[in-house]
């Protein structure tokens, strides 16, 4: 095989599997309005775009697959095959087995598979009499093609769109973001030029550098749309293994976020929905006991709210009995007997490891390793925030904050030994001036700071960091600290001096460093240096132990 | 290089000095030769590890190739950082100026002398003699990152 033909066949791949994503759309759309044609239409042209184009770059088994496939469809479009829930569950498994057979060849173009079972399916959905004589069956594909001509020619215009590399599109950012550093330096000395000529085409340059940057940015932003058609097929799985009769109503799927965030939120959400409809929705009979519709709904809804994105998970079902999350908590020893919790408390309690209420463990939720893979999934990969509120009976609301991007954070530049380090802004909790009085030694310990009636330990940046001491004692005691607080640890951290606030933008590190511990990145600075970002938690869980076990050898120093 | 010692019978190769040595690598590896920029220090680094620098907007690590292999190390005017890149690295090693590029017949390379050398001499590919001199080839990742690997490892073990 030459590289032409491997690259006409990968490029084919990459169609196919956008077109079935397109496709299992559509099915979903068909199960729910039967009588939609213009569904079944638009199937049809993908279909015979796929078979085409598959037959074309050599993909005959596929093609064939598809031929049959389509034959069936004209079937169902000619009224010779009634759609029901069978039917729908035949074309999905369609769907995706010709999905796998995308993937399967994405990896090895040789590979070959066996559709038999599924076109023995297919073959066996067929009417047993042919009600349709040879003269409207031709006029049959003659409309089919009619309609397909034409959607192909208006569908050549909306798809004007060029697929470009990340690594390509990285380093555009990468240039840009050198090109607004320049910018601001260029800014900087525009006092000193006299030419008012050259003042002008700096700040016009300034505008224009914005410009780009801000257009460079949304080129990494990808709509939600995708990401909630995966939810569609999900609910009708689930639901329907479970017996229950939800709907998932999706709202704002054109939101977009960037790249990174999407391809880290499809887990979480996939969780939080089944949670739902496992936990959440009752079975119809409970529903319509307690009054309301046999069919439960959850909603999933996307927006953009000041420079955030806000995703909600909403489901009418039973809500949570914070009684009940209690009860379980205390049988797993998560809390104590006597520890008192207020109705939200106890219902964040479902976050925890190891929790579950459900007595039966089934392969949709209910291994209790679920709620907090979300959490910790949300916290830490994609930086933002889930709470949630609840009320017996009405159902169950998870409210997701999420960062625009995983490129940028806001960060906090603070000095310690002659060197600028960023603290992630989202970890510290204030900032603070410390006074010795508010300092004592405790042996063992270290030093302990005590801040409003509460004490935590105090360390030090440039220790955590083993800084040469030689540079550190020079600098003057009583700097600035830096409150950190998670759920686990709260400490205050000793730096030199607190610089400011800044917008921060996140670049990798080097391969040979990229497994130094403490470390969350590295980011060029407003003068051009490079400065590293920290992991504090991580730092100080370091810091920890290296306190123990090296306590007597400093003593010495 | 074993790559270029596959077809061509020539190669290209940057000869730079290590304080007073000469030693040359391939010049395909060779991103660009910089003056010593600004560094920012890494903590948890052993000492011949300088720190990280900004190219144009990417965060590369820069390496004292010097110190590293127990050569004598000082900072001049003349200080050159070498940006090497092979792969998915990137590093700027740190040497004391940067001669010529020059044109070597593969055959022309010898194999290293057979010395009993203290620490490993894995990283020399082999020596060229030219008018006089004589030019140590070598492979800067091998002389690099294995042992750097190696570090941040053992200091993940300590953690």
């Amino acid at each position: 095989m030459d590289a032409f033909e491997k690259e006409l066949k990968m490029s084919f791949l990459q169609e196919a599997w956008q077109m079935l994503q397109d496709t299992e759309t559509c099915f979903l759309l068909l199960e729910k309005n039967h009588q939609d044609a213009g569904m079944l239409d638009q199937i049809f042209r993908l279909a015979h775009n796929l078979k085409g184009s598959a037959k074309a770059v050599g993909f005959s088994q596929l093609g064939e697959f598809v031929h049959e496939f389509e034959t069936f469809l004209m079937q169902l479009k000619s009224h010779k095959v009634q759609l029901s829930e069978t039917i729908a569950t035949l074309l999905l498994d369609c769907n995706d087995h010709l999905k796998i057979w995308i993937k399967k060849l994405t990896n090895n173009l040789n590979e070959q598979i066996n559709s038999e079972e599924l076109l023995s399916r297919l073959r066996f959905e067929e009417p047993l009499e042919v009600t349709l004589d040879d003269a409207q069956l031709l006029q049959l594909v003659f409309d089919a093609n009619a309609s397909l001509s034409q959607q192909e020619s208006t569908g050549a215009q909306l798809d004007e769109t060029i697929r470009v590399s990340i690594p390509r599109l990285e380093k555009l950012m990468n240039n840009v973001g050198e090109l607004v550093i320049l910018q601001s330096v260029l800014n900087q000395h525009k006092q000193d030029i006299i030419s008012p000529l050259l003042t002008k085409t700096i700040t016009q340059l300034g505008k224009i550098t914005k410009d780009i940057q801000d257009i460079s940015m949304g080129l990494r932003m990808m709509a939600l749309k995708q990401t909630f058609q995966k939810m569609q097929r999900i609910v009708r799985d689930s639901s329907a293994k479970l017996g229950k009769e939800v709907q998932l109503l999706v709202e704002g799927e054109e939101t977009e976020i960037d790249k990174t965030v999407i391809e880290n939120l499809s887990d979480p959400l996939v969780h939080l929905i089944r949670n739902a409809i496992d936990h959440g929705i009752e079975m119809p009979e409970e529903r319509e006991e307690a009054g309301k519709s046999r069919r439960g709904r959850i909603y999933l809804k996307a927006y953009h709210s000041s420079g955030k994105i806000i995703l909600q998970v909403r489901d009418d079902g039973r809500g949570l009995d914070s009684q009940l999350l209690r009860k379980k908590a205390i049988e797993k020893g998560l809390i104590k007997e006597t520890d008192v919790l207020s109705d939200e408390e106890a219902q964040c309690l479902i976050f925890r490891a190891g929790f579950s209420t459900k007595e039966n463990v089934s392969d949709i939720s209910g291994r209790g390793v679920g709620m907090d893979v979300v959490k910790t999934n949300i916290e830490k990969i994609l930086r933002g925030r889930i709470t949630l509120t609840s009320q017996p009976g009405m159902g169950t609301l998870f409210h997701i904050e999420l960062p625009l991007t995983l490129a940028i954070i806001e960060g906090m530049i603070v000095s310690a030994a002659n060197e600028k380090y960023i603290v992630p802004l989202a970890h510290i909790h204030e900032s603070l001036q410390v006074e010795p009085s508010m300092v004592r030694k405790v042996s063992g310990l270290g030093r302990v700071l005590r801040l409003r009636s509460e004490e935590m330990p105090l360390l030090k940046l440039s220790d955590l960091l083993f800084l040469k001491p030689s540079l550190v004692r020079s600098k003057n005691h009583g700097g600035m600290a830096l409150v950190i607080r998670s759920e686990t640890t709260t400490f205050a951290l000793e730096v030199d001096d607190i610089i400011g606030q800044h917008q921060i933008v996140i670049k990798n590190l080097g391969q040979e460093v990229k497994n130094m511990k403490g470390v969350a990145g590295g980011a060029i600075l407003g003068d051009g240096k490079a400065a590293l970002i920290l992991d504090l938690y991580e730092l100080a869980r370091q810091g920890e132990s290296s306190r123990r076990t090296h306590e007597p050898a400093r003593k010495a120093l | 290089m074993n790559e270029d010692s596959e077809k061509p019978s020539t190669a290209s190769y940057l000869k730079f000095m290590l304080h007073e040595e000469n030693y040359a690598i391939p010049l395909l590896m060779v991103k660009e030769v910089i003056a010593l920029p600004e560094v920012t220090s890494l903590p948890h680094t052993p000492k011949y590890f300088l720190g990280m620098m900004n190219l144009r907007g990417q965060i590369i690590s820069i390496i004292d190739l010097r110190s590293k292999l127990g050569i004598k190390s000082d900072f001049n005017a003349e200080t050159t950082v070498i940006i090497c890149e092979k792969g998915a690295y990137c590093i700027g090693i740190v040497v004391n100026s940067v001669e010529s590029v020059f044109v070597l017949n593969e055959g022309e390379i010898k194999p290293k002398p057979q010395i009993e050398a203290t620490n490993s001499t894995e990283y020399i590919h082999g020596v060229f003699g030219q008018e006089n001199e004589l030019i140590i080839l070598i492979d800067v990742f091998k002389a690099l990152d294995l042992a750097d690997q190696d570090v941040m490892k053992k200091l993940e073990k300590a953690a």
